[in-house]
């Protein structure tokens, strides 16, 4: 940061890392990549305890915030505040064929990804992705609100799951099989330079591929496409490894595990910024965790009333009235 | 009617050759268009733009169904719900393929464009048609031949499902909304510059696209929704309007219905179906006819039954008030 003229941080906060990727999280990925990709200098932030929230991942830019659950999410915001705008040249026709292309990573693959990653075989993996930080019985409960909130949208009940399954795994093919003839043997999906697509293509492909499911339909379907698994490999090196993380000393991603952060090396005029912004991090922690104390208070609480009460209905019933 | 019915499928069968019948089944006529239902509405167009004749037959008592269209062609039908739906099945029993010749990067265009229809463009439609503002047009898309009671359960349900499945509560509501409508605008925007100035999306001749695309536009164009967003927003894109307008005289007739004579639909209203006209050939049809009446039968019996138990639930709880005022009557206390 010193070396850098801006006096403002770029920080991308997501959940934690896993099984080799500085995020495993298949929302946030597509956001790092983005970032890598645009070569953003930019932070990483870890978040462990919004395992539930729709606004992971998120971009913070000294006062502003920009969230995934606002219009048009992280990169939006990125174009906005005038960060970084990999879509920038497109023409009026590369720019449609995109809108189209996303239209349906976020509807057909991202749901069957959503299925895949949810279904009952791999909760073992779903929970490094989502909850790996928290406490047992939190994520346990945490874990089944999520995967009926999950099962409840894609419209998928106990009756009809076989057939809506083969369904989505049918449109995520077609999407797999219309993405390898548009990339084709290219570096990039537009025009020889990236563009948000290659952002979100890539974030997909490399978390199925390199997430070990129990079940992997879409690891599956994803191999028959040798061109998608080469663009997948030769990007996933480049961007997520080791290597090229420390060659590049912009990028040093860290954990906060408690309050407040006072970086004591940085320069006079920077020392307002980060001392606001810990202590603003700092609250929204301690409102996280409060939150999920007390859905753990009150559950316990109610489990109390209910097994209580059965015992209180045993003792009446034996009353004699002569 | 009934003599309507039989020379109808008499008049069908002895001028083509084939000996199977393609039927379209879909939900009733308004607004001028052949079917007001934002699902059959694309199926019906996919057929008339292929050239194929079929007859439509009109079914007011599937309200709920997620299997309309659906598609007769002899023994077989193919079911909106099935994977791939009616032009699927069109496809796989080789009656029509509009995608066929179409390139591998052209059927990959095709296919994104697609999901940006069944997905961005659909979710803002279904928003916009069961927003309660919209709720008298959308029971005469729906339940307009239903008696009146089942309407407005029908209704509250499947609006229900359908805010569900949008994930739109009463909190998030104005959010969501904005999200919905802005992914349909990016749409439109994207359809209006791949059409451009073309009669068609691809390489000059018709495809499921344009199937899908016209429908969608011509039911938000002509169904008078009192609230009608998504109408404003597709009249910013002047081609997009013409291409829905030029299409529509030219697949839906000047009076919405009519263009020639291979098309007549009919209503299946009454339950005795045995038409004395018919000739040897046509034997088959009583027994289709049978099995329509059999579908029929079960439908009504299934909103029968839902009638009949919420009537009773509602005697139920009503009766269980008066009995719990008796209860609480104390019976005097022993004070000992």
């Amino acid at each position: 940061m010193e070396s850098s003229g801006d006096s403002v941080d770029l920080v991308l906060v997501t959940r934690p890392a896993g099984f080799g990727m500085p995020t495993v999280c298949p929302a946030c990925l597509p956001v790092y990549l983005y970032l890598r990709l645009a070569a953003v200098s930019f932070r990483e932030q870890v978040s462990a305890v919004e395992p539930d929230s729709v606004d992971l991942p998120c971009v913070e830019y000294g006062e502003n915030v920009g969230f995934s659950s606002e219009n048009g999410g992280v990169i939006e915001f990125l174009r906005k505040e005038k960060i970084a705008d990999l879509d920038a040249d497109l023409s009026d026709s590369e720019k449609a064929e995109l809108e189209t292309c996303k239209a349906m990573m976020e509807s057909w693959v991202a749901d069957a990804s959503a299925f895949e990653v949810w279904t009952r075989d791999n909760d073992r993996q779903c929970k490094v992705v989502y909850f790996s930080e928290l406490p047992w019985g939190l994520v346990q409960a945490l874990d089944w609100k999520q995967r009926l909130a999950v099962m409840q949208r894609l419209g998928i009940t106990p009756e009809n799951t076989v057939a809506r399954s083969e369904e989505l795994f049918r449109k995520a093919s077609n999407a797999y099989s219309a993405l390898s003839v548009l990339l084709s043997d290219r570096k990039f999906f537009f025009n020889n330079r990236p563009t948000s697509l290659d952002a979100l293509v890539l974030g997909h492909l490399i978390f199925h591929l390199r997430v070990p499911f129990e079940i992997s339909t879409l690891k599956g379907e994803i191999l028959k496409y040798q061109n998608l698994v080469d663009y997948a490999e030769s990007w996933g090196k480049q961007l997520l490894d080791k290597q090229a993380i420390l060659a590049n000393p912009a990028f040093r991603p860290k954990a906060p595990p408690s309050p407040p952060l006072r970086p004591t090396k940085l320069g006079s005029n920077e020392r307002e910024e980060p001392a606001k912004k810990a202590r603003s991090e700092s609250d929204i922690l301690l409102k996280k965790r409060a939150k999920y104390f007390l859905i753990a208070q009150f559950l316990a609480v109610l489990m109390y009333i209910f097994i209580a009460g059965y015992e209180v209905d045993d003792e009446d019933l034996d009353v004699d009235d002569d | 009617m009934m003599d309507m019915v039989s020379s109808t499928s008499s008049a069908w069968a002895e001028s083509s050759s084939g000996s199977a019948d393609l039927v379209l089944v879909t939900r009733p006529p308004a607004f001028g268009l052949p079917t007001a239902c934002p699902a059959c509405l694309p199926a019906y167009l996919y057929l008339r733009l292929a050239g194929a004749r079929f007859d439509v037959h009109v079914t007011a008592v599937e309200p709920d169904s997620e299997d309309l269209p659906s598609v007769e062609y002899g023994e077989n039908v193919g079911f909106a719900s099935e994977n791939g739906g009616v032009v699927e099945f069109l496809r796989e029993e080789k009656i029509v393929d509009l995608d066929a010749g179409l390139n591998e990067r052209e059927r990959a265009e095709l296919e994104t464009c697609k999901a940006m229809m069944q997905s961005w463009v659909a979710d803002a439609s279904a928003y916009e048609v069961w927003m309660r503002d919209n709720s008298r047009q959308c029971k005469t898309v729906y339940f307009s031949e239903l008696p009146w009671g089942l309407v407005q359960a029908l209704d509250w349900k499947q609006r229900l499902a359908v805010m569900q499945r949008l994930e739109i509560t009463p909190e998030n509501t104005m959010t969501r909304t904005e999200e919905l409508y802005k992914k349909a605008s990016n749409a439109y925007s994207a359809l209006s510059i791949l059409l451009s100035d073309q009669k068609y999306f691809f390489n000059d001749r018709p495809t499921s696209l344009d199937a899908l695309v016209l429908g969608h536009l011509l039911f938000h164009l002509r169904v008078p929704l009192e609230v009608s967003t998504l109408k404003e927003a597709i009249l910013k894109y002047q081609n997009l309007v013409d291409y829905a307008e030029h299409w529509s005289k030219y697949l839906l007739g000047e009076e919405g219905n009519s263009i020639d004579s291979s098309f007549r639909p009919k209503t299946p209203h009454s339950s005795h179906a045995s038409p004395p006209r018919q000739g040897p050939k046509e034997r088959d049809n009583p027994e289709k006819e049978r099995r329509e009446k059999d579908i029929f039968f079960k439908k009504r019996a299934k909103y029968f039954v839902i009638a009949q138990v919420t009537a009773v639930l509602m005697y139920v709880v009503f009766a269980g008030y008066g009995v719990d005022d008796d209860g609480e009557d104390d019976g005097g206390d022993d004070d000992d």
